[in-house]
């Protein structure tokens, strides 16, 4: 079985007699068998490294994760992605026997209410600095676009709204931190400034989805601006749609024949 | 087109009979057969996987007198064929609908995701080498460095393939410590 075709044949996208000898391989024999579960963790690898193209993407939604023990697979896969790049577990990645014997872990550590609170106030600190320092230099309005970072940059506005800048693939469960949005009572409006990977598409539609809900598609359809470090998309978002809590934003290219995925974007809400 | 689960004892003893002679064996083939049919069915991009093999058992499981008389060959490859006209009878009796749009969210991962807890309980159980392999692999900037998969299992001593296998591997282990831990939480 070739990795091209087993890569189409979890995709869903083999014609029949080429799926057929798939099946009949996986049933009958224990290698082919095999393969099939290996290459069922090559693509959940290049899904989660964002590798698969748009189409691909939305097989591997629609098909692949039929299989309710793939999305086991899945949901390891990231929470392992998660785990391996969490500073707090190492620093480089490798686990020393030391560290690997340590009932006591960080985490446990972490789980603590001492270190919570502590943590918390640390972050109370952190945050009022940051948004102190960001108001004190930026000017009202201004998207801050100098650097690429994870962290998301925060310009409270003279009208009170607030400017997020975020980057695509940005995936909580990469490893990475998603960007932190700290609203006010007094913010009005969150204005996401949403950076553009590819060559654009001429407009956009947005959905914005909380964890665990399904996500609102935002009215009207957005069009690219340019700027000297690439294209980004600006899109205003009420303050009253946002609790507190994860979200993410999905982008589609709008094309003569329908939408397209495109990028997904991460961020927090804290309140 | 789904038939009650209502199978007798006696009709789900003789299936597992027909399978393998000694009961745990033929429990075990069982399962294997099942997990594998909902495989294909998943190629198709079958969401009813399960529900199509439950009724390809009960079909099955009431045929099996005739069945016996005149079937030879692997049993793993009938419940296939009947888990395909299964199918093909579900999808004729879908009603017409258009395809998912691309927008639809991906499953919810933070309420299923494991524990992060019992993945640190779990991971502490591996070697340490093999625990610092599998965190290896998924640490992004480590990763990037070494160039990727091929990198890795070279300053691991392994071919790209004897790779993919360990991983594959303790990743299958780590997934059952979990379950048992995720269980006693």
């Amino acid at each position: 079985m070739r990795a091209m075709n087993l890569k189409s044949y979890l995709l869903g996208t083999l014609s029949e007699p080429e799926r057929t000898a798939i099946d009949r391989g996986l049933l009958t024999n224990e290698d082919e068998f095999e393969q099939v579960l290996l290459a069922e963790d090559d693509l959940i690898e290049e899904y989660l490294r964002d590798k698969l193209s748009a189409s691909e993407r939305r097989h591997f939604e629609q098909c692949f994760l039929a299989d309710p023990e793939r999305q086991q697979k899945l949901q390891l896969a990231r929470a392992l992605h998660r785990y391996a790049n969490d500073p707090s577990k190492s620093s480089s990645g490798s686990v020393t026997a030391a560290t690997a014997s340590t009932s006591d872990s960080w985490w446990a550590m972490w789980r603590r209410p001492v270190w919570q609170w502590a943590a918390a106030c640390g972050l109370l600190v952190v945050t009022l600095f940051g948004i102190r320092a960001a108001f004190y230099s930026t000017a009202p309005d201004q998207i801050v676009h100098s650097s690429p970072s994870p962290t998301m940059t925060v310009a409270p506005t003279g009208t009170e709204d607030v400017t997020a800048e975020l980057f695509p693939g940005q995936d909580r469960a990469m490893g990475t931190r998603s960007p932190r949005v700290k609203l006010s009572p007094n913010t009005r409006m969150v204005k996401l400034t949403l950076r553009l990977r590819k060559p654009s598409y001429p407009s956009y539609q947005v959905i914005l989805q909380a964890d665990d809900e399904e996500g609102q598609r935002l009215p009207g359809s957005f069009n690219p601006q340019t700027a000297p470090d690439g294209n980004y998309l600006t899109v205003p978002v009420p303050t009253k749609a946002l609790g507190a809590g994860d979200y993410r934003v999905k982008l589609e290219g709008v094309t003569p024949n329908g939408a397209e995925r495109a990028e997904t974007y991460y961020f927090t809400v804290d309140r | 087109m789904f038939h009650d689960w209502d199978l007798t004892q006696e009709e789900f003893d003789r299936l597992l009979a027909w399978l393998h002679p000694e009961r745990e064996e033929a429990a075990q083939k069982y399962e294997d057969i099942r997990r594998r049919v909902r495989k294909t069915m998943a190629a198709r991009g079958c969401t009813a996987a399960m529900e199509i093999f439950d009724e390809a058992i009960y079909r099955i499981a009431h045929k099996l007198p005739d069945l016996l008389v005149d079937y030879e060959g692997d049993p793993a490859l009938y419940f296939y064929g009947v888990a395909n006209l299964i199918y093909l009878e579900y999808q004729r009796n879908q009603p017409d609908t258009e395809e998912l749009p691309p927008s639809l969210p991906a499953p919810t991962i933070k309420n299923i995701e494991p524990e992060y807890e019992c993945l640190d309980e779990c991971l502490n159980t591996l070697e340490p080498k093999d625990k610092a392999l599998l965190l290896q692999f998924y640490h992004e900037e480590k990763r990037a460095k070494i160039d990727e998969r091929k990198g890795l299992a070279q300053e691991a001593g392994l071919t790209g393939n004897a790779l993919r296998l360990r991983l594959f591997r303790l990743r299958q282990k780590l997934a059952i410590c979990l379950e048992k831990c995720l269980k006693q939480k």
